[in-house]
């Protein structure tokens, strides 16, 4: 992976230890295949922001702070959004489809055994102004 | 004879004849086009399930591309037709939300001078409607004010946190609302374990709990003696010189065509397929295809457009957690009101909230996920936080709405894809605005934040219905009473294609109870009671 791609990834969803969270960068190494046209695809896209970054501002991407990162994006939002986007979509579906994601946001696929997510009890209570409102379906006589 | 009674299908309604007939004593033939699913090979409890239902598990023929699918060209639809060619068919990928439709729905034309009246009614079908939820193992609570009553029910699937909170809100509105029926196992059933509220049952169920068919009816009928044979698709039926169905034609497993004969032949290949496989039966006694001196095969098509509300709440519901598509459902709606400027009426699905990625997808789309040390912040606002809810319209059946063969579109044997028109009338227009106006006006009763809806959604032709309707004169229904066509003697139909109108709700329960009712009148015509 370049480290355009590397970097602008890492900024864009980024390390979140008190949530045990990855950083997008390290979810995308994970599945990183340097032949795979989309890798491709959004390496250059990671190059072209680089490159617009350099060209509208004195920050390199490689080196930017991730505050330094969002207030670039927040001015010059039109500049890099079309990249960004595509990027952001593939980094998302890698992203969010990760184990340690999903079990870091408490969601992972595999529900816990025996007794899988247990919700709570339904309280039956709720319905009882329904019941007492009467049967709201149209009768039909003769049939 | 290779059967006394060949069934093209083994979906829902394809399985539910399948069982009743050999439970009859008669010697069954199913042909299905697709194989048997593994339930351990469902995405379902792996990491990238969410990448599977837009791609292997994709409801829709045209995204999947599988090896038993045939195109569908829908281009002319605002709402794209999603099937499951397998054993089990729609129902291995359904959310399994389970509503019976209401007695009006056999009566509309009577109580409400539009469409038309079923030959049969709500009371006709109730044997069959406890019949098949026995069989389906159906989940819900007794003395729902919305429908006659309903026993023999399994204790209902968890509202959770999100569901007790849109409770709240109908009864701040005074609306209906009732725990959903679901063909959901909540505790062990037969030989099936009860849901462990996962959520993800829209790429199948691990657990088996989810009732889809091929868990369900298709092992008691293998175990009467059906023979299922699989990879198999019908490519036409077959009369003989005077137009009596005596079998189908089919491109068989080893890629050979064959012929099977039967002493009748039950089509079973839903809203869709079974006017397709109609219309490609054509002879010189049947130029306009099969069964169709009405004009009638594939008109009348309906869809439910579909209307999608989200509630966005402060509070974590944990929305993500529970049966996807069942929760709760609300009826306030379903019936005609006279101050409406639309007839009929639609029903409220609470769905659970979305999953990972779709969070996050839609989050960035809304620009209510940032990039940067926002993400994770904005995320988890939104994970767990969201409530939604489809509003099923009921559509009325239009001639002009329907199924035909696409001249240049083929499918992997040759034969016609169909090609669906459709187009939603200035009646689900307005009803469709009204559900989505008052999904909304749940949702901020409930206590939401913010509040999102639209609708026709493209994504949602799971529900096909229409295209051979019942009904006694043969100048305008396809089949009688019984589910046999009025042309073409030993020939019946057995799936939703022979719905006279739509209902508010999915159509499961209803397709399979008359699929069961035209499986006693098979068996009665074979002599057997």
């Amino acid at each position: 992976m370049n480290r355009n791609l590397e970097a602008l990834t890492a900024l864009m969803i980024p390390e979140d230890a008190a949530r045990k969270l990855p950083s997008g960068s390290a979810v995308l190494q994970q599945s990183f295949d340097s032949s795979s046209e989309l890798f491709l695809t959004l390496e250059t896209a990671a190059d072209e922001v680089a490159s617009q970054i350099s060209n509208k501002s004195e920050l390199s991407l490689e080196n930017m702070s991730v505050k330094e990162f969002e207030d670039f994006v927040k001015a010059k939002r039109s500049s890099v959004e079309s990249n960004l986007r595509i990027i952001g979509h593939e980094l998302m579906k890698l992203y969010y489809t990760n184990p340690a994601v999903q079990e870091g946001i408490g969601a992972s696929s595999r529900a816990p055994f025996p007794q899988g997510y247990v919700l709570p009890d339904n309280d039956f209570d709720l319905l009882e102004e329904v019941f007492n409102r009467g049967p709201i379906y149209r009768e039909v006589l003769n049939d | 004879m290779d059967a006394d009674v060949l069934v093209i299908g083994a979906g829902a309604s394809g399985a539910a004849a399948s069982w009743r007939l050999s439970s009859l004593g008669h010697k069954v033939v199913c042909l299905e086009q697709g194989d048997f699913q593994l339930p351990s090979e469902y995405p379902s409890s792996e990491s990238t399930w969410e990448l599977r239902k837009i791609g292997s598990h994709s409801p829709f023929p045209n995204v999947r591309k599988g090896k038993a699918d045939y195109p569908i060209n829908d281009s002319d639809s605002p709402i794209a037709i999603a099937n499951f060619n397998a054993v089990g068919g729609s129902t291995i990928l359904y959310s399994g939300h389970f509503p019976r439709m209401h007695p009006s729905d056999f009566r509309v034309k009577s109580l409400d001078g539009v469409a038309d009246d079923w030959p049969i009614s709500y009371t006709d079908l109730v044997p069959y409607f406890e019949l098949n939820d026995q069989m389906m193992g159906i989940s819900g609570l007794e003395g729902d004010p919305a429908y006659p009553p309903i026993p023999g029910l399994l204790p209902p699937v968890p509202m959770g946190k999100m569901g007790e909170v849109l409770a709240k809100g109908y009864n701040k509105l005074g609306w209906h609302w009732w725990p959903s029926y679901a063909a959901i196992a909540t505790r062990p059933h037969g030989n099936r374990a009860p849901c462990v509220n996962l959520g993800p049952c829209n790429t199948g169920c691990t657990q088996s709990a989810k009732g889809s068919v091929d868990v369900t009816y298709w092992p008691l009928a293998l175990a009467q003696g059906v023979v299922l044979r699989t990879n198999t698709r019908a490519l036409r039926v077959v009369t003989d010189s005077d137009g009596v169905a005596v079998g189908v034609e089919a491109r068989m497993q080893d890629g050979s065509i064959g012929t099977l004969n039967a002493k009748r032949v039950v089509i079973a290949c839903n809203g869709v397929g079974t006017p397709r496989l109609l219309l490609n039966s054509v002879s010189k006694k049947f130029p306009n295809g099969l069964a169709n001196s009405s004009d009638q095969v594939g008109r009348n098509l309906m869809l439910h457009p579909l209307g999608y509300v989200e509630g966005l709440f402060e509070e974590n519901l944990e929305s993500h957690l529970g049966p996807q598509g069942c929760c709760i459902a609300s009826h306030e709606f379903y019936e005609t009101r006279v101050e409406n400027e639309f007839v009929r009426g639609y029903s409220m699905q609470v769905l659970r909230g979305p999953a990972p990625l779709e969070t996050a997808l839609s989050g960035v789309l809304r620009r209510e996920i940032g990039w940067g040390s926002s993400h994770h912040d904005g995320f988890a606002k939104r994970f767990g936080h969201i409530a939604s809810m489809a509003t099923i319209i009921e559509d009325l059946p239009e001639p002009d709405n329907r199924v035909t063969l696409d001249p240049d579109l083929k499918d992997s044997d040759g034969m016609c894809a169909p090609r669906v028109t459709y187009r939603i009338s200035e009646n689900s227009k307005k009803m469709l605005s009204h559900a989505i106006q008052n999904g909304r006006n749940l949702m901020k009763e409930a206590g939401a934040i913010r509040t999102y809806g639209f609708g026709p959604v493209r994504e949602t032709g799971w529900h096909l219905m229409g295209t051979t309707r019942m009904g006694d004169d043969p100048n305008t229904s396809v089949v009688d009473a019984n589910g046999q066509a009025h042309d073409v003697p030993n020939l019946f139909i057995a799936d939703s294609s022979v719905f006279v109108t739509s209902g508010g709700v999915n159509p499961t329960s209803t397709l399979q109870a008359v699929a069961l009712r035209i499986a006693d009148a098979v068996s009665e015509s074979l002599g057997v009671s």
